[in-house]
């Protein structure tokens, strides 16, 4: 069995886009964190930023041999999730919450050229400096969440109760995990 | 800029209406304007992974569904017209009480809960499947309390009291056996739950007796030992200290000894070995054809094959799932997965080619239908398909 974890992304495209739900697997576990946090961030509302990123990846699945992914996948997920989040806040009704962060935001990059933004908008740095930037104790949280043999419950006792547990526990899943990953991802009950 | 064309920028870059330095403008914003970690606690983000998770592959399991409905119904309906066009040709040719198909259905779809009990006198009782369970008392009777019909006269014990000596008593044994899909419950006369998976038999006395209480076992079960205690046999005296009654589970190789706890027993003949976890106390495994014993502690596995007896610490919620209605894998190889599936749709497993070895992961529940669970295995890179000779089906294993 293929140990898709360590597959680079470039490698991952490809097989998804022929169907391979191992590689659709992997991908997820890779950035549904980091697009999760994306979108909560800009958002401030958790049910909006949790329909975005499960819109996002029934898509990529349902549509994976019509992806036109062309660049860096990572790119091509930020992008699908920016465009989500704008959809949603150039929404007439939910505009107004955002229109403030919005001009301020525009009075301090009043003083900036087009050219600085250009270079500012690239996203591939964008995002190397996101995930170089995530805290470990997130890391681990994303880790945690990949481990879907325990329940919510029982994970959040864990965390609840003690640190100490939580991180044997922590450890033993990644363990598991990596013996696990490959084999069957999708738990059905 | 003011609010409203503030807005009036944010809907003309949706519409792509805009220049390209407003383009860059929003998009600045949406990527740096929001900067830093997320507010959320440790729980709350773990919570929203997982809920995204769950989410997801519910709606994925939708639209799989969807997928293959066409591509799933196919082989049924070529199997349904071949089933019916067979019904009615042995319905033309047959005199009536010969037999005839003993299915009709396409899938194979789970069993429930039936069940039977061997009384003292050697007679029969069918269980009702509507009950889950039996509890053995005065009567026997359901776990809804109503008296199981056929039992009357062979109850336990007439009003006798726990403690009263009766060897007789004693040797009164009832089997309880579960077919081949099912799954049933019994309390027996000490108040020990029991818990039979499918394929299984239970043979224990109408009476337990003060020294020792024991059970044989075939098949898998799942055991909530009541603690009994007795008076120590004193010469003088009988005010004296009490003991714990061992409850004693046979199996043809081991036997399983234990004081009051809850365990888990998987030794089915078509299993090279025996397997015990214990949940909650502790128990002494020893194997049945020599002296070696091993004792366990609660999330213990111990593996009794032939001579051989070895410990292990195991997930024991993937040991004693079944009980919820589950299959659950956890690392389980390719040929025990499928002995499983056998013992509970109740068909044969046709291995063809060479299939390697390939462990699965996950849980599925067992009210699925046959075709439901090699949908989800196949996902493991093994194929699978379910034939029907006529009279029974199986499943042939593919590479």
């Amino acid at each position: 069995m293929a140990e898709y974890s360590t597959y680079t992304d470039e490698v991952l495209v490809p097989l998804l886009q022929k169907g391979d739900k191992e590689a659709y697997a992997e991908i997820y576990n890779r950035y549904n964190g980091l697009l999760y946090i994306f979108a909560y961030n800009r958002l401030k509302d958790r049910e909006e930023a949790k329909d975005i990123v499960h819109e996002l990846f029934l898509r990529l699945w349902a549509d994976h041999s019509r992806l036109a992914i062309t660049g860096r996948l990572s790119v091509y997920l930020y992008t699908a999730v920016r465009n989500r989040i704008i959809n949603l806040i150039a929404h007439q009704q939910v505009a107004s919450r955002y229109i403030d962060s919005f001009l301020s935001y525009i009075g301090q990059a009043d003083h900036q050229s087009a050219d600085y933004l250009a270079r500012y908008n690239d996203l591939q740095t964008f995002i190397q400096r996101e995930i170089s930037n995530l805290q470990p104790r997130t890391r681990e949280i994303f880790e945690l969440s990949r481990q879907s043999s325990l329940t919510r419950r029982e994970i959040a006792e864990k965390l609840g109760i003690s640190e100490e547990t939580v991180k044997s526990h922590m450890h033993t899943a990644l363990k598991l995990l990596k013996a696990r990953l490959g084999n069957l991802f999708f738990m059905v009950f | 800029m003011d609010r409203s064309s503030a807005r009036d920028l944010l809907i003309r870059y949706r519409s792509g209406d805009c220049t390209e330095s407003e383009r860059q403008l929003v998009e600045s914003w949406i990527l740096h304007g929001a900067a830093g970690p997320p507010d959320l606690s440790d729980v709350e983000l773990l919570d929203d992974l997982l809920d995204i998770r769950l989410r997801l592959e519910s709606s994925m399991r939708k639209q799989d569904l969807k997928a293959t409905v066409f591509r799933r119904w196919l082989p049924y309906a070529a199997m349904l017209i071949f089933v019916v066009s067979a019904a009615i040709w042995t319905y033309s040719r047959m005199n009536s009480g010969k037999q005839g198909l003993r299915r009709e259905t396409a899938d194979v779809l789970p069993g429930g809960n039936t069940a039977t009990l061997t009384l003292p006198d050697g007679s029969i009782v069918k269980l009702s499947d509507t009950q889950g369970g039996i509890v053995m008392g005065d009567e026997v009777k359901y776990t809804d309390g109503t008296t199981v019909p056929g039992t009357n006269g062979q109850s336990p014990g007439h009003g006798a009291g726990a403690a009263t000596q009766n060897a007789s008593a004693v040797s009164q044994r009832l089997t309880l056996a579960i077919p081949k899909g099912s799954t049933y419950r019994v309390t027996l006369p000490d108040g020990t739950r029991v818990w039979l998976n499918t394929a299984s038999t239970l043979t224990y006395p109408s009476r337990f007796s003060d020294s020792e209480r024991i059970v044989e076992l075939a098949g898998e079960a799942y055991f909530e030992v009541s603690e009994i205690r007795a008076p120590v046999q004193r010469a003088s005296g009988n005010s004296g200290p009490s003991r714990k009654v061992p409850f004693i589970v046979r199996t043809r190789s081991q036997s399983v000894e234990v004081l009051g706890t809850q365990f888990n027993i998987a030794a089915y003949a078509d299993e090279t070995a025996a397997k015990t976890t214990l949940v909650e106390g502790s128990v002494r495994v020893g194997a049945a054809q020599n002296t070696a014993s091993a004792v366990l502690k609660p999330g213990q596995q111990s593996v009794v094959s032939g001579k051989q007896i070895s410990v292990a610490e195991v997930d024991v919620a993937a040991y004693t799932s079944w009980k919820e209605g589950y299959f659950t894998f956890n690392g389980t190889e390719l040929r025990e997965a499928m002995r499983q599936l056998s013992r509970w749709y109740d068909v044969d497993v046709i291995y063809e080619g060479n299939i390697p070895p390939t462990p699965f992961y996950g849980k599925i529940s067992r009210s699925n239908s046959l075709a439901g669970v090699l949908d989800i295995l196949k996902e493991g890179n093994v194929h699978f398909r379910i034939e029907n000779n006529g009279t029974a089906y199986r499943v042939i294993v593919m590479p």
